[in-house]
This record gives C-alpha cells, structure tokens and sequence, in this order.
C-alpha cells in the first residue's frame, strides 16, 4: 500500500515536473515572440515617423503626452523594488492589459493610416501582438491566474480620425509606439524573471522563488 | 610748591594723553584690499578709492601702470590677471586689488549612461570654454509624476565634482526623466536640462576576467566575468561579443552575440599572435555595448 502510494506520489510529481517544463517552454516561446515584436517594431517606428513627418522625424523629438481618456494604456513605467516584488500572476495580468489596449490602439493606427506599405506593414505586427496576447492568455491559464479576458475589440483606444494632418492625432499615434517600445522592453525583462522563478520554485520544491 | 605740583600734573596728564589719546590723522588709513572677477575679453574701469584723487597712480607687481586715479582694462585677457595696488602721490599704499580672469559658465554640455541598470545611472558634464574661475554645480533630476513629483539630489562627493550618481529611477517610462545641472560661478549661471529614458542609456562596463586558453587542435577557449558593476546579471541578461585581432591589429572578427560567459573559437592560424578583447550589451540590445575589455594577447604554437 505504501508501496502504491509512494508511486502514485511519484507520478504526480512527474506530471508537475512536466507541467512546469510545459510553462517553461512557453514562457520562453513567449519571451521570443517579444523580441521579434520588439525588433520589427524598430523598423516600424522609423518609417512612421516618417510618415507623420516634422517635428515627429526629428531624433531628439518628445512631445508631452496627452492626458486624455483615448490613451489609455496602462504604463509600463515601475521602480525596481516593485517590479522585482511582483507576483508571477499580477505581472502577467499587467502585460495582459497593456497589450489588449496597445492592441486596439494599433489596428486603429493601421486603419487610419495612408500609406499602404506601412498599413501592411502595422497589420502584420497586429497579427504578432495578438499572438502575444493569446500566449499571455494561454500561460495564466496554466498558472492557475484568472484572466480579465481581451478588452472590447469593438471599443478603439483612440478616438475617431477625420483627418491625418491634425496634429493632435498624430501626437497620439507617436505616443502609442512610444508606450508600446516601452510594454516590449518591460515584457522581456517579465518573461526572464517568470522563466527564472519557475526555474527556482522547481529547483527547491515547496521554498518561495527569489 | 603750588607751581611745582601744577607743573608736573600737566607733564603727568600731556604723557598720558600721548600714550591713551593717539592723534589719527598722522596715521595712514589701512589699505583697502578687495577682489573682482572680470569676463575674458570685456572691458572694464577701476577706480582708485573715490576714483577722483588726482597724482595716484596704479601699479602691477610693483612697476608702474598707470598714473590717474582710473585703471581702464580693455578687451582684457587671462594675461590681465594679477594683483594691481593704487599708491597715493607720495607713495603711500590706497588700495590692492586682485583682479580673477575667467568666464561665465555656459550650459553644461551633459551625457548620462547607466553602467549599473537598473540600479543607477551617471551623469557627467563637461564645460566649453573652461570658466577658468572656480565653479560649483546644482545637479538634481526628477520624473514628471502626475502624483507629486519629486526633485532628487543627483548625489556627488564635493560640489566641484563633473559627475553624479542618479539612484531613484523609473523604469520602462514612455516619460523621459530631467535631470537639470546647472553651473555657477562669480560671473553667473548657466542650466542645461537633459531628457533621459533610462532604459535607452544602458551601457555596461567592460566584462571582467578574460581569460583565453589553448585548446588541442587549434581552438582557443575564451571566458569572461560579467562587469561587477552590473548589478543583477540574472535578470537583466547580458549578451557578448568577442573580438580577435592580429597583424599588429589590423585586421579584426568579431564573434557572437554569446549569453554565455565563454566561447570556443577553431580554425585558428599556427604562429599566429591573437589579442582577444570582449564587450557586454543588454540582451535586447538596448542601450549601447560596453567599451572593449583590455585585449588578452596569446600566440598560437607553429607545429
């Protein structure tokens, strides 16, 4: 009977064992995803900008961000004792809600822009974050983490555009690629702890992870 | 008897207001002595006193300069420095002024880099042209919160020191921090304010602890230390890159990125001298690399 027990034990062990090499590899396909994302948005970002055009093209260029209500994107921004504390769950809800808003905000980015190459081209990395998203998804599912779920797909994060040349609009745009370059640097650095503390709680079963 | 004591009490009191009641206007008044900083290439008056006492006259280290009781000094240089002294018509000494050359301070020509990120970073600046005159820095940084923001102290070790150290940081903000350096001395001030996003001025120090061993079959074994400097190489990754130069450095590889902390290279020339150097960079390649560590030199054997 011991015998059985100890073996069944043994088994539920191996399938945690496998479960969080699972979580691993998907943290890590994850953690890649973002540096893909990261690295087109480079080229993006440089021929939208010049796009929009002066003063928006020029390099040392920073316009205030607007405190309004259709740039809603939560900030990546954090000091490192908080973001060092967060808990695996809470860090990937945050990127969870940055990335629905940040997603949103570049279709409607995409749809109100003139230019077909760079259209294309915005649609194509709407295709990759939404990837991101359903891998952050897919990673709180196995966590055990309640998910807020997408944010309304119907709902843009920016308001309705009636014309390019609004200056306005275009700051908003030059924002929304600013707040995602900063969601994709964060995201790396959020999938490398997850994938250490994953690693850690593996490694001393039943300790805290660091 | 009577004229005798009357006498001497007048000689008595005459002695005692000698020596209690001395009579200043034999006396010279004390020589004035002060100070003025004076901008390289501006001109300037110098009054002696009153500025109206004719027969002074000044003079430099002593040999005559000038005689009136006004020094003009135009379109001065740094050679105007000194000490100058007014004398009165007879010699007698008025006033010594020491006269300081230099500049008003210009804004500081700022560069910020965090060596240690996410912890700190450093700021260190520059002034063109050297003010020449001794200058004293206000260096403080702040994020633009929309609760409270906070001014900090960008913390040095004397006021005179070129460089601080930024230590309250917010990181992955879309709002660069301000730091403000603002330069002052005898002739005015000067402020530079510089926009910083923190995670954009990442730069390592050189990794640490090269070490390059040969291996059988031509092959040479590199490993290295991530910098010290480098607070959490575990969360915030480093990636390298080695390079390898020979003929006297003239001709160069660069291998990697490796996140590793060794690489093996093959395929090596026998005889050959190879100097190995190795830089560090953020994972994601934010920021820029770290300067080149100090070359490691090592000849492979001919046979």
């Amino acid at each position: 009977m011991l015998l059985l027990a100890a073996m069944v034990g043994c088994v539920q062990v191996e399938d945690r064992a496998v479960t969080l090499s699972n979580e691993r590899n998907s943290i890590e396909r994850t953690y890649e995803l973002t540096k893909y994302l990261d690295h087109q948005l480079k080229e993006i970002k440089d021929t939208y900008l010049l796009y929009l055009g002066p003063p928006f093209s020029d390099p040392d260029f920073s316009p205030p961000r607007p405190n309004i209500s259709s740039l809603a994107v939560p900030s990546a921004a954090t000091r490192v004792d908080l973001w060092r504390g967060l808990e695996n769950g809470a860090r990937l809800a945050q990127n969870q809600r940055a990335y629905s808003v940040l997603l949103c905000a570049v279709r409607e980015l995409a749809r109100s822009t003139l230019c077909p190459y760079l259209q294309s081209s915005l649609l194509h990395f709407c295709s990759g974050l939404s990837g991101l998203l359903g891998s952050i998804s897919g990673l709180m599912n196995a966590l055990g983490v309640a998910t807020d779920g997408h944010a309304p797909l119907t709902t843009p994060a920016l308001s309705p555009r009636p014309a390019l040349n609004d200056f306005t609009r275009k700051v908003e745009g030059f924002w929304v690629l600013r707040e995602l370059q900063s969601w994709l640097w964060r995201s790396a650095k959020d999938f490398t702890r997850l994938k250490k503390r994953l690693r850690t709680f593996h490694n001393g079963a039943g300790h805290k992870p660091v | 008897m009577c004229l005798k004591t009357g006498l001497w009490a007048l000689a008595v009191a005459a002695f005692f207001s000698q020596l209690c009641c001395e009579d200043t206007s034999t006396h010279p008044p004390k020589p004035i002595s002060r100070g003025i900083y004076v901008a390289i290439g501006s001109s300037v008056k110098l009054p002696c006193g009153d500025g109206m006492t004719k027969g002074t006259e000044w003079r430099v280290n002593g040999s005559m300069l000038v005689s009136g009781p006004v020094l003009h000094l135009h379109n001065t240089s740094l050679e105007d420095q000194g000490i100058y002294t007014c004398h009165s018509p007879n010699g007698g000494h008025i006033e010594t002024l020491h006269l300081w050359m230099g500049y008003a301070p210009s804004p500081p020509v700022v560069q910020c880099w965090s060596p240690s990120y996410p912890l700190k970073a450093v700021c260190s600046w520059t002034q063109t042209p050297d003010p020449i005159l001794p200058t004293y820095y206000i260096a403080t940084y702040w994020y633009p919160r929309t609760e409270q923001p906070l001014v900090h102290s960008c913390r040095r070790e004397s006021d005179q020191d070129q460089q601080c150290i930024l230590e309250e940081l917010e990181l992955y903000a879309t709002v660069p921090h301000l730091v403000n350096i603002t330069a002052v001395n005898a002739l005015g001030s000067a402020t530079r304010i510089l926009p910083i996003l923190i995670d954009d001025i990442m730069k390592p120090d050189p990794p640490v602890n090269v070490k390059v061993t040969l291996q059988p079959g031509r092959k040479l074994h590199v490993q290295w230390a991530p910098p010290p400097s480098w607070p959490d190489p575990v969360n915030f990754t480093l990636k390298y890159k080695v390079q390898f130069q020979w003929d006297k450095r003239k001709t160069a590889s660069i291998m990697g990125p490796y996140e590793s902390l060794s690489m093996v290279r093959s395929g090596l020339v026998p005889g050959r001298t190879y100097h190995i150097q190795v830089s560090a960079m953020d994972f994601m390649g934010q920021g820029q690399s770290s300067e080149w560590s100090d070359p490691v030199t090592i000849t492979l054997p001919t046979s």
